[in-house]
């Protein structure tokens, strides 16, 4: 009976990474089937004529340029802010602390056309209240830059966590220890605290690269590349 | 906070504070502000923008919904509610759905990765597991489309078992979206159950299984209650994510399915109403919010808990 159980636990672990990986497959096998359907049903032979018609396409490109771009940008925002507010949540406690680290996981939660039309109507129309009409300044047009706000507003949050899940682990007495022995503040900061949370904030930063490159925030859904 | 300044000196401190409340307030708080401030505000032509038309006008919102009325069969019983309050709540009822299938696939899994697996091979486990979390939303989604179309390989390998008479077509209704959804965020279910059952002691397993107790009481009397704040953080992840995914509908969807956040981008960017489309927007953060406070508060979960 044990055994027997063992086995079909053992089988749905099997069907479950065939659930999870097959599509992948599927996808990859659609890309370099010489098929004007997307599908790998029937075969028709190896072809690369997808990829050639990709690079040969100068609208796909540009997208595909604008993408790298936003994650880019996303990436350094986000890891710089989510850093930030994880060595600040980490050093205050009681009440504040909880208000503040559901107000900054609440954001994961936020529906992603929620945020795109609302980071949009924000910064048009502050546009709108600074300057006269017809009088276009850079911040406050739509563009890119508005996709990339939209996306560190979430994508901060996670690189905070990921922060925040090293630094419970970091003895403080080594910056007591660099502050008897005369380092300034900065150095502080530099020398201790930053080396030791490289590896989070890399993580970090990877996830917050990748994250625009497949992510559609309704605004964002004008310019982010269909890199297929 | 003093302790802060103790160390990184005021200046950097203050930079810090500085980047936290701009995250905060220029990111989060404000935007939905103004995206309240905004549902209020009727659809005028441009010329009329910040005349004395413009002012607030609560009926607004209710007008544009009662503008669209059909009738649905719900359960077989025709009824006449407003479309869009139609598609709210069939967003809501299929992203229950998905979370409910999600937690059926993910359980069993999550209990064999904790607690029967051997543990060397768990981290190539887990490293196959996430694999599809590295590839775009996007094509996931497309992935299925292709897996699911009616010439697709699905309906291909199905026919030569012979399971199959003659191609099912599968993306009909909603099923097309369920099944993309369950696909897309079964992950965000498993890893927290299996972190919450990965700290159960295996020795009350085993003291449960000496003293007699069959194999589903000893999962519905200690591993199901152990693992409780794991369930309701995946629970509300996949929930909030599925009510709010625009993609996977978008792809997935047939001609009868339509999405809540479909209705909004269409608002949006076809109908370019961004009235109508901020007072939708925030009505669908509003309702989820307060879905996902009554289930924390059903599960006695606390936000802090959710995304560990």
């Amino acid at each position: 009976m044990h055994k027997l159980r063992m086995t079909l636990a053992r089988a749905y672990m099997g069907l479950f990474l065939v659930f999870m990986l097959a599509p992948l497959v599927v996808m990859s096998g659609a890309a370099f089937n010489d098929n004007r359907l997307p599908s790998i049903v029937p075969w028709k032979g190896w072809t690369t004529h997808w990829f050639e018609a990709m690079i040969s396409d100068q609208r796909m490109m540009v997208a595909f340029g604008n993408t790298l771009l936003v994650a880019i940008a996303v990436a350094i925002l986000a890891v710089i802010v989510g850093t930030a507010s994880a060595i600040l949540i980490n050093s205050i406690s009681g009440r504040a602390r909880t208000v503040l680290y559901g107000m900054m996981i609440s954001t994961i939660l936020i529906p992603g056309v929620v945020i795109g039309i609302s980071t949009m109507i924000l910064w048009t129309k502050m546009g709108g209240l600074l300057f006269e009409p017809g009088q276009k300044l850079w911040p406050f047009v739509p563009g890119l830059h508005l996709s990339v706000l939209g996306q560190v507003s979430y994508i901060a949050a996670m690189v905070m966590l990921l922060v925040l899940a090293r630094l419970q682990s970091f003895d403080a007495g080594l910056e007591e220890a660099a502050l008897d022995l005369g380092a300034s503040h900065g150095q502080v900061l530099r020398r201790i605290l930053l080396p030791y949370l490289y590896p989070a904030i890399g993580a970090g930063g990877a996830v917050a690269f990748s994250n625009p490159l497949k992510t559609i925030t309704s605004p964002s859904s004008r310019v982010a590349g269909w890199t297929r | 906070m003093n302790d802060l300044i103790r160390r990184y000196g005021t200046s950097i401190t203050a930079l810090m504070c500085l980047l936290v409340a701009f995250w905060l307030v220029m990111l989060v708080i404000v935007p939905n502000i103004t995206l309240f401030e905004q549902s209020f505000r009727p659809y005028l032509p441009v010329i009329d923008i910040g005349g004395p038309k413009g002012f607030l006008q609560s009926g607004q919102l209710c007008q544009s919904v009662r503008r669209h009325r059909s009738t649905q069969a719900l359960l077989g019983i025709p009824i006449n509610i407003p479309v869009h309050v139609m598609t709210f709540g069939l967003t809501i009822w299929y992203s229950i759905v998905v979370t409910v299938a999600c937690f059926v696939l993910a359980y069993p899994l999550a209990f064999f990765m904790a607690k029967i697996a051997n543990p060397k091979s768990l981290p190539t486990l887990l490293l196959l597991l996430f694999i599809p979390l590295w590839v775009s939303e996007v094509l996931r989604a497309f992935a299925w489309w292709i897996i699911l179309a009616l010439k697709g390989p699905l309906n291909a390998l199905l026919l030569a078992i012979g399971a199959i008479e003659k191609p099912v077509r599968w993306i009909v209704d909603y099923d097309g979206v369920v099944i993309g959804l369950t696909y897309t965020y079964v992950l965000f279910m498993l890893f927290p159950i299996y972190n919450a059952i990965a700290s159960l002691d295996t020795n009350q397993i085993e003291a449960a299984d000496d003293l007699g107790a069959p194999w589903w009481k000893i999962h519905l009397r200690i591993v199901l209650p152990h693992a409780k704040p794991g369930i309701a953080s995946g629970a509300v992840m996949v929930f909030m994510l599925s009510a709010g995914s625009l993609l996977v509908p978008s792809i997935l969807g047939s001609t009868t399915s339509q999405w809540f956040t479909q209705t909004i981008d269409q608002w949006f960017k076809d109908a370019l109403d961004w009235n109508t489309a901020s007072a939708y927007a925030f009505i669908l953060l509003l309702l989820c919010t307060v879905f996902v406070s009554i289930a924390l508060k059903v599960f006695n979960v606390k936000l802090s808990d959710i995304a560990k």
